[in-house]
């Protein structure tokens, strides 16, 4: 201590190096003249907390020099060479580097300081804090940052101004997303020159996946800054489709929401054309060319982002449109393409699934207003066709585990050669490769034969030559050659076996290639980044995750992220002990989620042997609408759907085509596989059809009735009297499907179903209530 | 018959004895014939990739080895039993019997399910395998192949862990190898193109013209394919029908084959062909055709519709495609019904020609492969023909006669009875 009380001026420590730092120093703080108190101040307290020197010190020596310099000890003089010896010793004790932090620092905080009072301030414009954003991220990052406590309460405001004012997204991006990321992304917003808007839901998840996998600030994982991407991404705020509405007088389209759905279902195709007849002002269609211009002959999509969207616990999966344009040649044409498209994701707010989905979900008072993402499309130009060497569809639970080996925590992938909208969807007969990321390459399929059955062999491409989105058969594809990438996405038959390529250079006989992406996962990162990306993603949102993605070109891009609803495998479901045999209805042994549906009232049964017996496809699709006409009669009831092979599917062959409104009443979704259906190892999982049951409280069951030791009373289900008829008097009977009022016909008790997914079991009963 | 009931080795031992009793088998060589000659059960450690270790129990069976090394394939199967791997033994045994190869009949298995083992555990599996029977397997003592669930990437493993052990280069301990460690031209379609020719032969027998006339394939797999391809490119049939498990497809005019194979490998099933109708597998069964292919499951020409077949030769790529009850009618309705272990035996024929190769270490054109192949099939018919005409026995019993009495003989010249 008595040495840091020693005068700093002695010959020991004093140097003329020390003399050139300070006048530098000083230089430096002299273009910022109103910040040299606040600098010096900061300085002083950096020094008294390394214990260099102390404010007491400081002043003593202060007085020595006026001492030597034979003037008086004054406040005001004392003060001024108080000042001058700070920066001395701070230029003499701190590396310059440092020293460069501690300036930015003070300058950082002044910026902040007026962006605070700016986004404190009633009706300060987008323009005016656009400006102090960019002033404030101006200064070099340097090592020193406002701590998170002090900016937090500016993050909040930058976030809900300009991306989403959704209370759970705010709760996670706050943490995540720093004043520097919204500059980048402000960077890229495109505004309507007339009315304002934010980004909304689908932009926002993906922007906060890409800072929570890549933070601007903090430690970055070396192998993510390698390998992971997100697209060019352009996001035209809701202020669009507003100025859209107002300056065509169709703002009468907002309380289309309101009507009852038979209205809504027939209005929306005259809507559609009513839309797509509107234009743009011209000024937006000159701000249009200048945007297609600036991002040049590049295929784009045009996704919805709603402001509902995609917020937690909301996917709306599925409901509004994307559009995909190839955007290719003269401006006016590429102009006209993208205003087409606009205006067809635009409609998409008014599609009767959007309404029926928001009106389930007590969603229907907000005020949805739509942007629009525009990202530019992942992969390369292989011939006349556009699309990325894989994508798909990740998720943080993986609920496609057919042996105890897989962990369910670490994640599924379910993913295709081609653009990923074949992963979305779900798609008949054709299979992605299903990956469960603790065993990435397990598959349950064995044999050639079987893989082949359970594999890719359609593709979806853009073809820029048409503009339109094309599903192309793999065989044909591969056979056109010219696919670098055919050494990671396939394995060729050999001898009667499937393999891998070898080697890159190998020839590939592709009229016997199969899609399994043996070699992208075997010899790629993908399936560990993809793997850690989901923990870290669902770690950050505290809710399992799903999240699109393509490779290409050895980078892996997020194309989007969503917080699922669901909480993760619900606590123990004790399954009862004690049901009399003749009570039980069914088991089953494949459980996704443990859950528990007591007391229902209900059973609305599609005989499994009569639907696959119906010759006609138009047979098959009035099943559909039977269902569906029950399903908005039991409206508020307690009731179950039991029906054959896969529901959703749009292959009827597989199940019932049926769609997320037409079931959307029910508490249990029973799927019957058997075997003369091509009863299949997928489940729904991991469709849009699925994520709507997850989100609306639909429990899945799968029972095999076919499987040993598997009780499925048929009997019960055929033989209890047809309540249709009583239920809807007016309604077409339908010979396929039943109704039975259970208490009705067993005495007074219900339909009681108890599902286990720890022990994998579940029953159905019948008990009191 | 009841699941738990059924035995498949007591339906194995219930041929031999009928056989026995045909043949007028003295007692000594029939309660022979009726068990295997040497058992062997091991059970097997293996690390798996998570750092445990999971027990994993293993036959070998060497059934009979009187007319050489044993001969059978190793399965992997999560209910694998011993009855189950003694009877395929047994029946391993009469086919290489009756296309008249030096061999004895052998047969493996693990007890494992293969879709829950990754590639690396399923390496390490098959090295263990070979590490606890390399006493006993050999290119003079037994030689396995691929079978359920166990490929020639399997085999290479086992045969590079075999050579290790020996410090030889041992090629023919094992056959069904990739072709670059020294498999057999011809593999791939070995089966398909056996039973083509037995039919070829069968027809000239019956006096058949198969020029132009037409034929369903049921179970359009690996073996169904192959046989739709060459029943038109060596017999000269038109393909009319032909269904998997997602449904058929049917045109009296004919389909190409070649196009239909394709159309199945793009979409994967043969359904939506276009120019052909829709039908189901049990009605291919009954399409006016002369030769019918079974070439997929079990079971499925039965009693209760053997009678609605019209095939003039039923021609059996699939194992056991035809029950007893079915084959009594087949029989009383004169359809020529080419049994399982004959009319696909060009498999194992072909596994012996590369074990051949192996040991002369010079390997064959395809072309030599097949002209050695359709030899051995011709021969191996014209053998089971003229049994059952001397006994007046239809061919699948005639086929047990042939190779029961060849096994038998080689018991008795040796002097083991």
């Amino acid at each position: 201590m008595e040495q840091k009380e020693k005068p700093y001026f002695s010959s020991e420590n004093m140097r003329p190096a020390d003399l050139v730092r300070a006048y530098r120093l000083h230089e430096r703080m002299l273009k910022y003249s109103h910040l040299i108190g606040e600098m010096r101040e900061l300085f002083l307290s950096v020094l008294c907390r390394r214990e260099l020197t102390s404010e007491k010190a400081i002043r003593d020596d202060g007085a020595r020099v006026l001492d030597e310099l034979g003037e008086p000890v004054g406040e005001r003089g004392l003060e001024e060479v108080t000042g001058m010896l700070i920066d001395l010793y701070f230029a003499h004790h701190i590396s310059r580097e440092d020293v460069e932090n501690h300036v930015n620092l003070v300058r950082k905080r002044e910026a902040f300081r007026t962006l605070t009072k700016l986004m404190n301030s009633e009706g300060a414009g987008a323009t005016r804090i656009r400006k102090a954003v960019r002033e404030f991220c101006a200064i070099p990052k340097g090592g020193l940052h406002i701590s998170p406590g002090e900016s937090m309460g500016v993050r909040v405001a930058l976030l809900s101004r300009f991306i989403s004012e959704q209370l759970p997204f705010l709760g996670v991006a706050k943490n995540h997303i720093a004043i520097r990321d919204l500059d980048e992304l402000m960077e890229r917003i495109i505004r309507n020159p007339r009315r304002e808007g934010r980004i909304g839901g689908k932009a926002a998840g993906m922007f906060l996946a890409y800072k929570i996998i890549l933070p601007a600030l903090g430690q970055r994982d070396p192998e993510f800054e390698k390998y992971v991407r997100i697209p060019e991404s352009f996001y035209f705020t809701s202020g669009f489709l507003t100025d859209f509405l107002d300056s065509n007088d169709l703002f009468w389209l907002h309380s289309q929401k309101y009507k009852n759905l038979e209205t809504i279902e027939e209005e929306f195709s005259q809507i559609c054309e009513t839309i797509q007849k509107a234009s743009f002002p011209p000024d937006v269609v000159a701000q249009f060319r200048d945007f297609l211009n600036k991002v040049g002959e590049h295929p784009l999509i045009i996704r919805s982002s709603s402001l509902l969207e995609d917020n937690v616990g909301f996917t709306f999966s599925g409901k509004y449109d994307s559009v995909f344009i190839a955007n290719q040649g003269d401006i006016d044409l590429r102009t006209a393409e993208f205003t087409d498209a606009l205006k067809q994701v635009l409609a998409s707010v008014f599609s009767p699934r959007a309404i029926l989905y928001r009106k389930d979900h007590n969603l229907l008072d907000f005020d949805e207003r739509m942007s629009i993402l525009v990202q530019k499309v992942v992969g390369m130009r292989h011939g006349d066709y556009f699309f990325p060497a894989a994508a798909g569809v990740a998720y943080s639970l993986n609920m496609y585990a057919w042996t105890p080996r897989i962990l369910r925590s670490e994640g599924l992938l379910r993913m295709v050669f081609g653009l990923g909208t074949r992963a979305v969807d779900r798609i008949g007969p054709d299979y992605p490769r299903m990956v469960p990321l603790s065993h990435p390459l397990l598959r349950p399929e064995v044999g050639a034969e079987e893989i082949r059955k359970y594999s890719q062999k359609l593709v979806d491409v853009l073809d820029l030559e048409s503009s339109s989105l094309l599903t192309v058969p793999a065989a044909d594809l591969f056979q056109a050659g010219g696919l670098p990438d055919l050494y990671y996405a396939v394995s060729t038959e050999k001898e009667g076996h499937l393999a891998p390529p070898l080697f890159k250079t190998e020839k590939i006989d592709t009229a016997s290639a199969c899609v399994t992406f043996d070699n992208l996962l075997s010899k790629t990162p993908v399936a560990g980044l993809l793997k850690r990306i989901l923990h870290r993603l669902e770690e950050a949102h505290g809710r399992p995750v799903e999240v699109e993605f393509a490779w290409d070109d050895g980078m892996l891009y997020l194309l989007q992220c969503r917080a699922l609803a669901a909480g993760g495998p619900a606590a123990k479901v004790s399954l009862p002990e004690s049901i009399e045999p003749q009570k039980v209805l069914f088991t089953c042994d494949s459980v996704l989620f443990s859950s528990v549906v007591k007391d229902i009232e209900y059973v609305v049964y599609v005989d499994t042997k009569a639907y696959g017996e119906i010759a006609t496809f138009e047979d098959r699709i009035a099943v559909r609408h039977v269902v569906g006409r029950i399903n908005r009669l039991l409206a508020g009831k307690h009731y179950a759907l039991f029906g054959p092979g896969r529901w959703g599917t749009n292959d009827v062959m597989m199940g019932v085509k049926i769609s997320y409104e037409d079931i959307n009443h029910t508490r249990v979704l029973a799927e019957i596989a058997v075997r003369a259906m091509g009863a299949s190892p997928e489940p729904s999982f991991g469709t849009h059809f699925f994520n709507d049951l997850v989100e609306a409280n639909i429990v899945p069951v799968a029972i095999y009735p076919e499987s040993a030791g598997t009780v499925f009373r048929e009997d019960f289900f055929l033989g209890c009297p047809d309540a249709l008829a009583a239920l809807d008097p007016h309604g077409p009977p339908n010979p396929i499907v039943r109704v039975i009022d259970v208490p009705a016909c067993t005495g007074g008790q219900y339909l009681q179903v108890y599902l286990d997914s720890e022990s994998q079991k579940g029953v159905g009963f019948l008990g009191l209530s | 018959m009841k699941a738990e009931q059924f035995n498949p080795f007591a339906i194995a031992q219930q041929q031999i004895d009928q056989a026995a009793e045909k043949l007028e088998l003295d007692d000594a060589t029939h309660e022979l014939l009726r068990w295997p000659m040497r058992e062997l059960k091991v059970t097997l450690p293996v690390k798996m990739d998570d750092g445990s270790t999971r027990l994993f129990h293993a036959f070998r069976i060497r059934y009979n080895t009187a007319r050489g090394p044993a001969k059978g394939g190793v399965r992997w199967h999560p209910l694998e039993t011993m009855d189950t791997v003694r009877a395929l033994a047994a029946w391993m045994t009469w086919k290489t019997a009756v296309v008249d190869l030096p061999l004895g009949g052998g047969k493996g298995g693990v007890v494992c399910n293969p879709k829950e083992l990754s590639e690396t555990e399923k390496e390490r599996l098959a090295r263990a395998y070979v590490r606890a029977m390399a006493g006993s397997i050999g290119v003079t003592k037994d030689v396995p192949a691929p079978d359920v669930y166990t490929t020639p990437q399997i085999m290479a493993w086992m045969m590079d862990e075999y050579e290790t052990i020996v410090g030889e280069n041992h090629p023919g301990v094992i056959t069904g190898k990739p072709l670059a460690l020294g498999g057999s031209k011809g593999r791939q379609d070995a089966t398909a193109r056996g039973g083509v020719y037995v039919t070829r032969e069968a027809a000239a027998v019956a006096g058949l013209d198969l020029k132009g006339a037409p034929m369903a394939v049921q179970g359009f797999g690996n073996a169904g394919m192959n046989a739709a391809l060459l029943g038109e490119e060596i017999l000269g049939l038109k393909l009319v029908a032909a269904s998997d498990s997602k449904g058929g497809v049917y045109n009296p005019r004919g389909i190409s084959a070649a196009a239909l194979v394709d159309h199945k490998l793009k979409s994967g099933a043969v359904k939506g062909f276009p120019e052909a109708d829709e039908l189901t597998n049990e009605e291919i069964l009954g399409l006016p055709v002369t030769v019918l292919f079974p070439s997929a499951l079990e079971n499925v020409i039965r009693a209760d519709n053997a009678q609605n077949l019209q095939c003039k030769i039923c021609c059996e790529l699939a194992n056991g495609p035809t029950t007893p009850d079915a084959d009594r009618i087949l029989d009383e309705k004169g359809v020529i019904v080419l049994p399982d272990f004959l009319a696909n035996a060009g498999g194992v024929t072909v596994s012996y020609f590369e074990q051949v190769q192996n040991a002369y270490n010079l390997y064959w054109e395809l072309q030599e492969v097949h002209w050695r192949l359709d030899k051995r099939m011709t021969q191996a018919y014209e053998a089971v023909h003229e049994m059952s005409v001397q006994n007046k026995v239809d061919l699948r019993e005639a086929a047990y006669l042939v190779s029961i009495a060849r096994v038998a003989e080689a018991c008795k010249l040796r002097g083991w009875v």
